[in-house]
């Protein structure tokens, strides 16, 4: 570029059109692609204006801009430097070292700023997708607590109710089933006196029989009598048998029965409102849990709008990196042609201040310095903050899963050992109910079987009180020779009249078992009760509800437990990041050196002479109107008018980062 | 995107590639568990899991073993005996589960979880230990 120029005069034409470019670049944007020849630097083709207005559009403004001003800038810079070395022979060859050194630093520490900001820039996505992914869990988690809301405490009501009902009704049925048992063993005693019986009818059938044969012609009526005594003793004693086993089975099974039902009272039945109490006293716990986790949630969804703002800032104070490394990229260019002026000891001008230029620099650069600093500050601010944020989010998170330093304590994995345990309460209660009833079906099976054999050995008594009648009629006919008969007849009545008292007592015991049946099946029960018993079985129906309320904790459990992890690992990631983050050490101490060095340098130059300063100044305004950025713009104004660079902010006081809409016309944005 | 909770980091690398990519199945096992949980259908994935859960610690822990007895792992039968330990473990839950015990999803993933992390950061790394040091020295020769 530098030649391009054949005096003066055109160089300065040529910066005014640059500031004129960018004066009606900044008044209306959409010229800049309009007219290509009208700016002679931008070949026609180089860029391409995008058809519609938006984000590409605006972006594309902006690039155009920046690049044609650097253009502008990079003209300026070299006829700078160009009329900088005509005025300045003087300066020592060591200014060029020092210029070099200053340069390296420089452009090592945009470096390594770089690096640390792309670093928090590629863990930038990692952490906004973990915050987002910690609201989504916390919404989840609402839903559910909001969803088992009232309905636990409704399945564990009814688990209790029917465990009292189950206990009741094992009680009278313990009751029922003793006397049944009673009952049945009575009737086994009784019918093992009714053997006596039995053994004394063979005996008179056997009497009957001599006396028979002893009457001789006298006696042929007896004859069938003595057989027809014997077949019925055979039936009486075969159904009283009938009944004497019956009844000793059914004893075996009651009591067995009897001992299932004593032993679930007096274990799992028992247990079960203990359960039950433990489980409720859980859903107390986990209510409050609940009531807490809103409170959490509202204070958390307030929390993450702010880590939503923390992300927001973050991303401007790293917008800020890029001002700054452009404002030190712009030093950097200045400096190097600076040096290459100095190496060349050309013919250089006498109208420019070359100390005020350095100046001019060590200014941009302590500029770039607060600014850099303040912004840095703002990222450390902001990382703390979303660190301690989370950190916050995981132990309330622990808190609600009443974690303990052993996990395997966690109020989840508690409240799930109780599901279980009731669940299997419910499943023995089931196992005793169906046993029960089956016991009961076979009960009024056997009962049964003994009524008839009660109503066949009656059969049998009436018919030999018949005989008996007859006997005692035909021995009084028969006369003295019958009066044998006549008292084997009349025994053989009186025993079947026993005999009725006795079957008699039997059939008052099995009256007893069958009511004592009835009333056992007819108890509401587990199994079946009123109005469920048409709907279905109230046990499968309490034991979904009770799986629902499992599963509905174990979705809490994990989602809870993800929270935990996530806040956890975020809180250690940017915690991580945080720590290596040391940009802001190395920027200062770089740039307070850069500063020190170039001070120095601009104090080894010649001051301007007073017929060259007013050039000088005139030299510097027009080097001002081509900055590329409102920053760079903002330090020479402030140079311009008095104020010095250390003025500008105290050194101690934190510098206020500006607001996003104050980047004004610095580009290159991330 | 889901960051998933259980997931297979350097952190519980053991150093031999098989081995830990045979980890990041397991790691995967307990994942697809507590995804499953999250959605409240634990309870109909933990058949599958305890089954895979067997299967895929019959090949692991015979390639570990192998592995061991390769490289002359002093400690073969105490590692043994913890792959044995995990291998009742399961049994015992897979029984418990027959008998229609199905309310125990927490506490398997809860157990699954803490084993493998203990196990791979001490008792595996230990093998990876071993076998690094095995190759120095034949390197030093």
């Amino acid at each position: 570029m530098v030649g391009q120029f054949d005096s003066d005069r055109q160089f300065l034409e040529r910066m005014e059109m640059g500031r004129q470019f960018q004066v009606n670049h900044h008044d209306r944007p959409a010229n800049i692609a309009g007219g290509p020849g009208a700016f002679p630097s931008l070949a026609p083709g180089d860029i391409r204006r995008p058809t519609t207005k938006g984000a590409v559009y605006d972006r594309y403004e902006c690039w155009a801009k920046f690049h044609a001003m650097k253009r502008e800038l990079g003209w300026l810079l070299e006829r700078t430097i160009t009329v900088v070395g005509r005025g300045h022979r003087a300066v020592s060859n060591d200014c060029a070292a020092l210029l070099d050194r200053v340069i390296t630093d420089l452009e090592g520490l945009n470096r390594a700023t770089e690096q640390d900001f792309l670093t928090i820039g590629g863990h930038l996505m990692g952490f906004v997708t973990g915050a987002r992914q910690l609201s989504s869990d916390m919404a989840a988690l609402e839903q559910i607590f909001g969803r088992q809301d009232g309905q636990a405490s409704q399945v564990l009501s009814r688990v209790l109710e029917r465990s009292q009902q189950m206990e009741a009704r094992a009680e009278t049925g313990d009751q029922a089933l003793a006397g049944v048992c009673d009952s049945a063993r009575h009737i086994g005693r009784t019918f093992r006196g009714f053997q006596d019986t039995v053994s004394v009818f063979r005996v008179l059938g056997s009497l009957t029989r001599i006396e028979t044969a002893r009457l001789g012609n006298a006696g042929e009526e007896f004859g069938n009598l003595a057989e027809e005594v014997t077949t019925l003793t055979k039936s009486i004693e075969a159904s009283g048998q009938g009944i004497l086993d019956a009844s000793a089975a059914l004893h075996q099974k009651l009591q067995s029965a009897l001992t299932k039902v004593t032993g679930l009272r007096a274990s799992e039945l028992a247990e079960l409102p203990t359960l039950v109490g433990e489980v409720e006293t859980g859903l107390r716990s986990l209510e409050e849990r609940h009531r807490q986790a809103i409170e959490v949630f509202l204070r958390q969804a307030a929390e993450y709008e702010k880590v939503s703002a923390a992300f927001e800032d973050l991303i401007t104070a790293i917008q800020f990196h890029d001002i700054t490394r452009q404002q030190v990229e712009h030093v950097v260019d200045t400096l190097r042609r600076l040096r290459t002026e100095f190496q060349g000891c050309r013919n250089r001008s006498e109208n420019l201040d070359v100390r005020a230029v350095l100046a001019l620099q060590s200014s941009q650069l302590s500029n770039a310095e607060q600014v850099f600093g303040a912004s840095v500050g703002r990222i450390e601010r902001d990382l703390d903050g979303i660190a301690g944020r989370v950190r916050e989010m995981a132990e309330t998170s622990k808190t609600l899963m009443g974690s303990s330093a052993n996990e395997q304590d966690s109020f989840f994995l508690q409240m799930e050992g109780r599901f279980t345990a009731i669940l299997k309460v419910v499943g023995s209660c089931a196992t005793a109910d169906v046993e029960t009833q089956s016991v009961l079906g076979e009960l009024e099976a056997t009962v049964k079987g003994m009524r008839d054999s009660v109503a066949e050995i009656r059969q049998i008594e009436i018919r030999i009180r018949r005989m008996a009648i007859n006997a005692t009629i035909r021995a009084i006919q028969i006369g003295d020779a019958g009066s044998a008969l006549n008292v084997v007849a009349d025994v053989m009545q009186r025993l079947a009249l026993d005999s009725g008292g006795i079957t008699d007592a039997v059939a008052g015991d099995l009256d007893a078992i069958s009511g004592a049946a009835n009333r056992l099946s007819g108890d509401s029960g587990w199994t079946q009760s009123g109005e469920e018993s048409e709907t279905g079985s109230v046990l499968p129906e309490m034991r979904a509800a009770l799986l629902e309320l499992h599963s509905s904790s174990e979705a809490s459990s994990s989602r809870l437990s993800q929270i935990t992890a996530t806040s956890a690992r975020l809180s250690e990631e940017i915690r991580s990041v945080r720590a290596n983050f040391s940009a802001a050490t190395i920027f200062t101490e770089t740039i307070l050196g850069a500063c020190s060095l170039i001070d120095g340098i601009g104090g080894q130059t010649k001051p301007v002479v007073r017929d060259t300063k007013v050039a000088a100044e005139r030299h510097l305004e027009d080097f001002a109107s081509h900055y590329t950025m409102q920053a760079e713009r903002d330090v020479h104004q402030s140079l311009a008018t008095g104020a010095a660079k250390n003025q500008a902010a105290p050194a101690d006081a934190p510098a206020e980062v500006p607001f996003e809409e104050e980047l004004g016309a610095n580009v290159e944005l991330f | 995107m889901v960051i998933p909770m259980f997931q297979w980091t350097q952190d519980y690398a053991v150093g031999v590639e098989e081995i830990d990519r045979e980890h990041q199945g397991l790691f995967a096992l307990a994942e697809g568990m507590h995804q499953a949980m999250l959605a409240g259908k634990g309870k109909e994935t933990l058949k599958c899991l305890l089954a895979d859960l067997l299967d895929y610690t019959d090949c692991h822990f015979c390639h570990e073993e192998r592995l061991m007895k390769q490289i002359r792992y002093p400690d073969l039968q105490g590692h043994r005996q913890e792959h044995r330990d995990l291998r009742a473990k399961v049994q015992v839950m897979q029984d418990r589960l027959a008998s229609g015990e199905i309310t125990m999803t927490i506490e398997v993933v809860q157990f699954l979880v803490a084993w493998l992390k203990q196990h791979t950061t001490t008792s595996d790394r230990r093998i990876g230990g071993h076998l690094k040091a095995g190759e120095e020295v034949r390197g030093q020769k």
